[in-house]
Parts: structure tokens; sequence; C-alpha cells
């Protein structure tokens, strides 16, 4: 059996999309709902796939008992690992699923530890300043080969190497799908809450915030610390899905303008707004891709630039037009009110049935 | 023994002597009045007491506790809350989800329980009436569901008393709760500070501008001119004083 192209091209759609809505969703956390201008969100994404780079390999080949210099040999030591895997699935998965932890929980104090002395620091300067540690990231993961191999990068351990070679992306798709889901349900609860709400408060009043008795600095901190710990996990999963890292991949653009503009275009502050907004933008990236040869005689330069320039364009109009996004910030109540105007339609349609019911 | 009490409190800024030397001691339970021309300190006064700016001089208690360098959130968990001159609102939260902002503290505001609805909804039950409660005494119940940056000027000040009112605070810093709105609404809401003052023993200063209507609700009243107090006393010794009608009331 072999996947059409077509097939293919739904595979990898459905895995970058559900990798940037994990990365979407936390970044519009820090930036649609608290207001803080994370231009450094490439770090935590990169810190993941770094982890994911370093530890599950070194791991395995530890309790394969082979031997060689991870980074050198790592080809050899990596084809010996996934021999080794087919077997020993159950590990696979464990180490997997610790190894998403141990990201989380390094880009979580990694992102506190870049995020605290900018803190106190407003929009533009706590901006430059995360852009700038973003991009010390990089030049560590480049120089520093121990890490993720540094300008020739590494191939990972394969948990699903078992799998047949066609399923192997199909299903390591829906374990990204999985993740953007629980990702995506988690920060719709975290918004539809008094602390969603205090998020909103702490961004669009601080010093009414702190009137009220509001920690305006420790909620921010909290906020940089969840939303780096997702976008790491998202990290780490990328670097699994493809199945190889290099340090030049965790770039600004990709992972952190890019994701600016889709959140952008949805709208911030709108979870709906974040599928809306991320789907234009893969769609239109992969379209761009997958039918490259055929456009290129239309256009009169390198069809690599079409998408930057048809997504500058859709951003420039989006902004020029519909400032909010195509979906605008919504309240977000957090228990029923009679009258209110965004109940959600399940107490909706439970009010009819118990009128229907009870007269 | 006086619930707050401030000795010598000066501030500076750039040269200019915003507060010179202010004395005041307040009781528990009365309203206060603080009164005085443009420009004569009282904003500044009610911000160095609340924590918004730093004294750079003097001695403010509250409740035994010296509160000289400490900021708004610290003063706030002592119970004190505080209404700004020009409305301070969360724009794009509703009515609503700004006084439940103002209700205190919520088991719902942390990490650790906010995906967890089961874990808060009685705090937030709590809270809601709460906020409800402050909407209706501040006579904005009906707005409860717009989003604040809809409001007018007068409702954008009922708003920010219904804020300050919905905490737990024992004293309540205003500035000029009034402006703005109607004179049958405005007697409305000192009458309430008047019954919350009376029946609940919450401490009110009060800075005002229109006196025609406000004074009758006043216990004492502070008469303030270029960061000093010039006069205080009741109401009717307030009015009859040379020196504030000189530099206030014949204005
Ligand atoms: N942050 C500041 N920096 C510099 N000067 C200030 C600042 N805040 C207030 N002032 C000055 O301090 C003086 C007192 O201002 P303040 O706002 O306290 O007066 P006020 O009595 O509240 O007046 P109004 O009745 O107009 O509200 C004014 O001269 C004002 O220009
Ligand atoms: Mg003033």
């Amino acid at each position: 059996m072999s996947l059409g192209p077509e097939v293919t091209f739904f595979v990898d759609l459905l895995a970058i999309y559900s990798i940037y809505i994990i990365i979407n969703t936390s970044l519009n956390l820090e930036f649609g709902y608290a207001g803080i201008p994370n231009f450094g969100k490439v770090l935590a994404v990169g810190v993941g796939a770094f982890v994911a780079a370093a530890i599950p390999g070194r791991i395995f080949a530890s309790m394969a008992g082979i031997e060689g210099d991870y980074i050198a040999d790592n080809i050899a030591i990596m084809s010996g690992v996934n021999a080794w895997l087919v077997d020993n699935t159950g590990i696979g998965f464990t180490v997997f699923f610790v190894t998403l932890g141990i990201a989380a929980a390094i880009s979580a104090v990694i992102g506190i530890a870049t995020a605290y002395p900018a803190i106190r620091l407003r929009g533009d300067y706590l901006a430059i300043t995360l852009l700038a540690l973003a991009e010390g990231m990089r030049i560590i993961g480049i120089n520093y080969a121990d890490i993720a191999g540094g300008t020739l990068g590494v191939q990972l351990p394969d948990p699903l190497v078992w799998l047949p070679a066609d399923l192997r992306f199909p299903i390591a798709t829906l374990g990204l799908v999985a993740m953007a889901t629980i990702a995506m349900i988690y920060s719709d609860r975290l918004i539809r809450s008094p602390l969603g709400r205090l998020l909103r408060a702490v961004r669009d009043n601080e010093v009414s915030a702190e009137s009220l008795g509001k920690d305006v600095t420790r909620a921010r901190v909290k906020t940089i610390m969840v939303a780096a710990a997702m976008a790491g996990i998202a990290g780490a999963m990328y670097a699994f899905y493809a199945g190889s890292t290099i340090a030049f991949a965790y770039d600004r653009i990709n992972w952190t303008f890019w994701p600016f503009m889709m959140i952008l275009i949805g709208g911030l502050a709108n979870n709906r707004g974040v599928l809306v907004g991320t789907f234009i933008f893969v769609l239109v990236r992969k379209l761009i891709t997958f039918y490259k040869d055929s456009v290129q005689e239309f256009v009169p330069f390198d069809v690599v630039w079409l998408d930057y320039l048809l997504l500058g364009v859709i951003l420039i109009v989006i902004l020029l037009y519909r400032p909010q996004g195509i979906l605008k910030e919504r309240a977000t109540p957090t228990i029923h009110i009679e009258g209110h105007h965004d109940t959600p339609v399940y107490v909706r349609l439970k009010n009819i049935a118990r009128r229907l019911v009870y007269g | 023994m006086p619930i707050l009490e401030m000795t010598n409190v000066r501030k500076i800024f750039g040269g200019q002597t915003v507060l010179d030397g202010i004395d005041m001691s307040l009781d528990a339970g009365r309203v206060y009045h603080l009164i005085g021309p443009n420009g004569s300190g009282k904003t500044t006064l009610i911000n160095v007491i609340s924590g918004a700016l730093e004294a750079d001089g003097g001695r403010i208690t509250y409740d035994g506790h010296d509160i000289t360098d400490m900021r708004m959130l610290q003063t706030y968990k002592l119970g004190m809350a505080r209404t700004f001159q020009i409305p301070q609102l969360f724009e794009n939260l509703t009515v609503l989800e700004n006084t439940l902002v103002a209700t205190g503290e919520n088991s719902g505001e942390s990490y650790r329980r906010a995906a967890f609805h089961n874990t808060w909804k009685g705090d937030e039950g709590r809270a809601v009436n709460i906020a409800q409660d402050a909407l209706a005494k501040s006579k904005i119940l009906d707005k409860q569901q717009i989003q604040s940056d809809e409001l007018s000027g007068g409702q954008s000040k009922l708003l920010e008393v219904a804020k300050a009112i919905a905490g737990d605070a024992r004293i309540l810093l205003m500035d000029e709760p009034i402006a703005g709105i109607n004179p049958k609404l405005a007697h409305s809401i000192f009458e309430m500070i008047r019954t919350m003052a009376r029946t609940s023993n919450v401490t009110f200063l009060i800075i005002e501008h229109r006196l025609d209507i406000s004074l009758g609700y006043a216990d004492y009243v502070f008469a303030m001119d270029r960061g000093k107090i010039v006069a205080s006393g009741t109401p009717d010794e307030i009015i009859a004083d040379k020196r504030v009608a000189e530099s206030y009331l014949g204005k």
C-alpha cells in the first residue's frame, strides 16, 4: 500500500496545523489574553525540540547498550536505537512521554529565567528583550553541538518505528491532533474562568488591577511559564514528528513571526480565531508549496517569495479593514447568568428543555 | 483610636511641593470630605495614601499598620480600596466582569484550579452575587452585560464606584465619584455611601467639587489649598470658614 499525494498533502497539512495550534494557543494566552508581547516565542519551541534531540536518544542508546559518540556517530546509533525500539515499544512510548514532560519543565524554567528580569518592562522593551534572548538560544544550539548536533543536526529516535512505513506519518499526525485538541480545550477552560478574566483585566489596565489587589507580576510570570511549557511540548513533538532536529530550523520567522501573524489574522483573545487564522495561514502556505511548479510560470520572481508576499498582503488587508482580526474578542462568561447574550448553546438548550418539561 | 492617620506627609514633583506637611486623622465609620481648588493636591494625597505614589516624607498609619511605603497591592489587602478621578476600567470586559475582578480573591484565579470548573464555581457564584449587589447599589446593574468601553462618562464613574465597594474594604478613598452624574442619581449614590458608613462601619474619604450635592452627607470636611490642610471641621464650620471661602468657595 502506498499513500497518494493528496493523502500526504492532507496529512502534512493536519500535522503542521496541529503543531501551530499548540504554539498559537499558547501565544494567544500570553499575548492575546495577558498582553505579554512574547517576541521570543521561538525560544520555548526550540528548547522543546532540543530536549527531544538531546535526551531520549541517549537514554535509548544506553538502554540498548549501543556504544559510540552520540553526535559524531549519530546516524549509526539512531539506526541501532530504532531497530531496538521495534521490540521495545512500551519503553519507547514511556520515554517519549517523559521527554514531553521534561521539555515542558525546562521550557517553563527557561521561559521564566529569560522573562523575569524583563517582566516589569512595558510592551516594546519586553518584546525586544525576549527577541534577543531567543536569538541567543539559536546561536547556542548552533555552536554547542552536544545539544542538537550543531550545524549538522541530529536524528531522533522514532517511537513509532514499529508501524508500517506508510502508516507512520498518519498515526504520528493523529498524536499531534490529539495534543492540539488537549491544548485547545485546556486553554479554553483557562480562559472561561476567573483566571481568564484576571488576565484580560491585567492586560487592559494594570493600574486598576493592582488597585484591586491583583498581583500583576505574578499573573504574568505564571502565564509565561504555562505558555512556555505548552510551546516546549509542541517543539518536542515537532522534532519527534520530523525525525530530526537542526538548530537552524528554530528561527524567529517560523516560530515567532508566523505565529503572531496567524493569531492577528484570526483575532486576538479569541481561541476560535486561533483555529481560523492558523487554518488560513497553513493552507495558503501548503497550497503554494504543493503547486509551486505550476505557479512558477505565472509569477515573475522566484516562487519561494510568494507566500511571504501573499501572507503579508492578507495581514495588511486584515489590519486595515478589520484590525481586531477575523473574529473579535468576546466576553467569556464563567457561569450562566440569565439573559446573557453569550450564553453557551448547551445551556440554552438545557433551559428550553427544562421549560418544556416543567412548563 | 483613629483608623487612618497621617503626620507631616509630603510629596514633591520635580521641585514643586504638592503635599506640604499633611496631618489628618480619620475615625472609622464616618464620611469625610476632602475639598479644595484645582491643583491643590487632593488626588495626589489619595495616590500617596493608597500607595499609587510614594510619599517623600511623613508617616501614614492605617488600622495599626505603617502603610507609608506600601504599594496599592498591599494596602488593598489591608482593606483599603480607591476610585480614580479618571475611571480606570478594563475596557474589553463587560460591566459585570469589571466588577467581578473587584470582588477580591477567587480560587478560580490560580492556574492550578482555573481549568477545573468544579473547584471554583462556588466562589464564582458568590462573587457574582456580590458584584451584582455592588452594581445595584451603584445604580448600574442594568448595564451589566455591556462592554465597559461603551459606557458614558457618568456611567463609567458609577462602575468605578461599584468596583470600589465590591471588595471587602474597610476604608474607601473616592476621587470625585459623582462627576458627570445627574443630581438625582448623585444623591442616591451618596445615600448609599452614608448607609454603608452607618451600618457597616466603612470609612469614606471623598474628594468632591459638587458641594451643593455632597456636603449634606459629610460628617467632617478637610479643606486643602496648595498642598496644605487650611481648614477642617463640620460642613457648617467649613462653609463659615473665611480661608475656605477665599481659596475655594469664593472663587
Ligand atoms: N505625576 C505628576 N507629576 C508631576 N506633577 C504632578 C503629578 N500629578 C500631579 N501633579 C501636580 O500636582 C499638583 C496637584 O495635582 P492634583 O492632581 O493632586 O490636584 P487636585 O487637587 O486633585 O486637582 P483637581 O481638583 O483638578 O483634580 C498639580 O499642580 C499637578 O500639576
Ligand atoms: Mg484630582
